[in-house]
């Protein structure tokens, strides 16, 4: 990832390959924390990251299907081929929650 | 009656939700009428004028809170223009049927035995309580109640 730094008399050009993560999961305390996730990861593989660290499953039950959603600053993020270093807007941290959803049958 | 166990849990999770990033937006408060109850001014993303003053209350801190919504002039716990329209708030009821609030358990005893619905382990109750009401704001807000 390129961030730019402005300084006095010059601009420094930062080249990060992985971003500090935190995914919150709100029952839980202690969020997921991964210092060194690759920038260029998607939103799909870190999902899948952190539903496998929470021990949590996606599916079908009791009529209708659970579902959990990542959301950045209040808002879903839907799409899951978004990269964190595009989500991050040259930040170098990201911090999420996971939102449980349950979608009646 | 709370123990002395979960006075003591309470208390601190109350400082720990104070160091969530999603703090920076609420006013906290103990509510002091009752052992295990907190005030909390918040608003949704969409409309950060709009605020809100929530009234979360546990009898037993790891069992769903009542959740009511309070008029901040009068503190009224009847006013349905006190609550937020969002998915499960029903203003009209002054209730939220949701599967984390204890209101949502009276009207649905069933969701005590559903793999989908009960109440799920948490060792962070009062973050899971306010990160939810939260999520409500930002995500599904569709105005002040009638």
């Amino acid at each position: 990832m390129n961030t730019i730094e402005a300084h006095d008399d010059h601009v420094v050009h930062h080249h990060h390959e992985f971003l500090h993560v935190q995914v919150r999961y709100l029952a839980v305390k202690k969020p997921y924390d991964d210092p060194e996730a690759k920038s260029s990861e998607t939103l799909a593989t870190l999902k899948h990251r952190v539903l496998h660290h929470f021990g949590l499953v996606e599916g079908d039950v009791d009529g209708g299907r659970k579902e959990y959603v990542l959301t950045y600053k209040g808002e879903q993020q839907t799409d899951l081929s978004l990269t964190l270093e595009k989500l991050a807007e040259g930040k170098h941290r990201l911090e999420m929650n996971l939102i449980e959803h349950f979608i009646q049958g | 009656m709370a123990t002395d166990f979960e006075l003591a849990v309470f208390e601190r999770q109350l400082q720990e939700a104070l160091e969530l990033p999603e703090a920076q937006r609420w006013t906290l408060e103990r509510d002091e009428s009752v052992p295990l109850g907190l005030f909390a001014t918040m608003c949704p993303r969409s409309n950060p004028n709009e605020r809100y003053r929530a009234r979360l209350r546990w009898t037993d801190l790891y069992r769903p809170p009542s959740l009511k919504f309070i008029d901040p002039t009068t503190n009224s716990e009847t006013c349905p223009k006190a609550w937020p329209k969002c998915h499960g708030f029903r203003p009209s009821s002054l209730d939220a049927c949701l599967p984390w609030t204890e209101e949502g358990h009276k009207l649905h005893p069933e969701w005590q035995n559903s793999s989908t619905n009960s109440f799920p382990k948490t060792d962070a109750p009062v973050q899971f309580a306010l990160l939810n009401i939260q999520s409500s704001l930002d995500q599904t807000y569709e105005g002040r109640g009638p």
